[in-house]
């Protein structure tokens, strides 16, 4: 067994991936069961009821609520400090790779980069990597392929682009299963893919040295009538599993008529990753929650706040 | 579902959620991922229960579950990204203990990924380990070596950057 098996199997095997017994986990399991069996019997007496009623059917499908489009924030609700904010457009950032502002998940980054060889880059990829490979490349070539450059970052070294690879399409499905990616990097002899993932975990970019914490839930559930939330908060980065009290810093709370958005950071620390505890903390809003959503700012765009 | 059917499956989970979560942080890298894979896969497994118990492995049922749903659609989740930087360190301080592998290991694709657990941490056979992915053991084979391949790829990059794995 040569070095780096070795090291493999004791990494694995180390109690740093342990995660302690979620006995709710069971109970969601269960509601999840049963959802999926009402689904399926709701789906055989729709079945039933296009055979004997398909006009009908028709006319309801058509009449069905399309998916909710989330808005993108305005630009008065961006708070800066904690985001980057250059002229009103947000940085972003997925975690790797060149950062980006939000105007490019329309249009692409605005930047000297040749469209040829980046495409020659991508179906180089696309041969170098066969099933490993991004699906977007698997199922075509770069030149029929659905991508666009997000980030382009000259000033680094070497320079790097982000290329988003297929629909993106962050303001209707904001929270999808997949949202591939891949980065370039500057070679003599062009680009070169030198990362690639399936899925961009799309928050803002923060300024060293902080990093994001998340709000997880909502112990308790929330009150319409009180203007004071208790949410979970847990920083997300490897903390080597610290107590994130000390390292906390005070949210920035923004309220609009229909949403109470938090962006919640910390300071940078510990490098190892054996997950991170949450604690509890206490929100204290201008107004009653009410029916206003809450979210977590920590993604983009914000995310409705679901552990209740 | 029957009471005792039921009370059967509760037993089995009891007896097993903490190393699913385990084997699901191991796949995915996340905590948060893991719950969600193992929820989905146990969501699956309840629905199937009736046929699933009859057979010696419902355990095995779940965790190819969760790989296949891991491989085919899982999302990456935001701590995996963001140790894909590599660690800085301050020059003459001691790196952490494989903080670069792990890092390399958050840069494989899931399949590659899949592979590398299936073989060096549930220290299953080729031959098993294509049975739980149902693919060819040549397959499994030429996966894991490229896994390998790659992780050393990343090693050496990390190597660049003044770590102390070499390669």
């Amino acid at each position: 067994m040569d070095r780096l098996e070795h090291d493999l199997r004791q990494l694995l095997g180390s109690d740093r991936w342990a995660l302690p017994y979620d006995a709710g986990l069971v109970s969601r399991a269960r509601d999840g069961a049963a959802r999926r069996r009402r689904a399926r019997g709701a789906g055989a007496i729709a079945g039933l009821a296009v055979v004997a009623t398909a006009a009908v059917l028709v006319t309801v499908s058509a009449l069905g609520p399309a998916p909710d489009r989330v808005p993108p924030p305005s630009r008065e609700s961006l708070p800066d400090p904690p985001l980057i904010v250059v002229d009103g457009d947000v940085l972003l950032t997925c975690g790797i790779g060149p950062r980006f502002p939000a105007s490019a998940l329309d249009r692409g980054a605005s930047g000297p980069a040749d469209q040829g060889e980046v495409t020659a880059a991508l179906d180089d990829l696309r041969a170098t990597a066969g099933i490993d490979a991004p699906v977007e490349l698997q199922k075509s070539p770069a030149s029929a392929a659905r991508w666009m450059v997000l980030g382009d970052d000259p000033s680094a070294s070497p320079r790097e682009l982000l290329v988003a690879l297929g629909n993106w399409d962050v303001y209707g499905d904001p929270n999808p299963a997949v949202r591939e990616y891949v980065t370039l990097e500057r070679t003599e002899n062009g680009w070169r893919a030198n990362r690639w993932g399936s899925y961009c975990d799309l928050r803002p970019a923060l300024r060293n040295p902080i990093s994001w914490a998340v709000v997880t839930g909502v112990p308790g559930g929330l009150d319409p009538n009180s203007s004071t939330v208790t949410v979970e908060v847990m920083e997300i980065e490897c903390t080597s599993g610290r107590d994130p009290s000390p390292f906390l810093h005070e949210p920035v709370i923004v309220e609009t008529a229909d949403t109470v958005t938090v962006y919640w950071t910390s300071t940078r620390g510990g490098e190892t990753c054996p997950g991170n505890p949450s604690v509890r903390r206490t929100l204290q809003l201008d107004q009653p929650i009410g029916d206003r959503v809450l979210r977590d700012g920590s993604h983009w765009p914000p995310r409705p706040v679901t552990g209740f | 579902m029957n009471e005792r059917a039921d009370t059967q499956f509760e037993v089995f989970v009891r007896a097993r959620l903490a190393e699913l979560l385990r084997f699901g942080h191991v796949l995915t890298g996340s905590p948060h991922a893991a719950a969600d894979l193992v929820q989905d896969a146990l969501e699956r497994t309840l629905l199937a229960w009736p046929r699933i118990q009859k057979r010696d492995d419902p355990e095995g049922y779940v965790r190819r579950t969760m790989i296949n749903r891991y491989i085919s659609i899982w999302r990456r989740r935001s701590r995996e990204r963001l140790v894909a930087q590599i660690p800085d360190r301050a020059s003459g301080s001691e790196p952490p203990d494989h903080s670069d592998l792990m890092w390399a290991l958050a840069q494989l694709p899931p399949r590659a990924r899949a592979v590398v657990v299936l073989r060096f941490y549930q220290d299953l056979s080729e031959r098993e380990t294509a049975a739980m992915l149902g693919c060819s053991i040549g397959t499994v084979k030429s996966q894991t070596a490229r896994a390998l391949a790659r992780l050393r790829t990343h090693l050496g990059a990390a190597a660049e950057k003044g770590s102390s794995w070499t390669v």
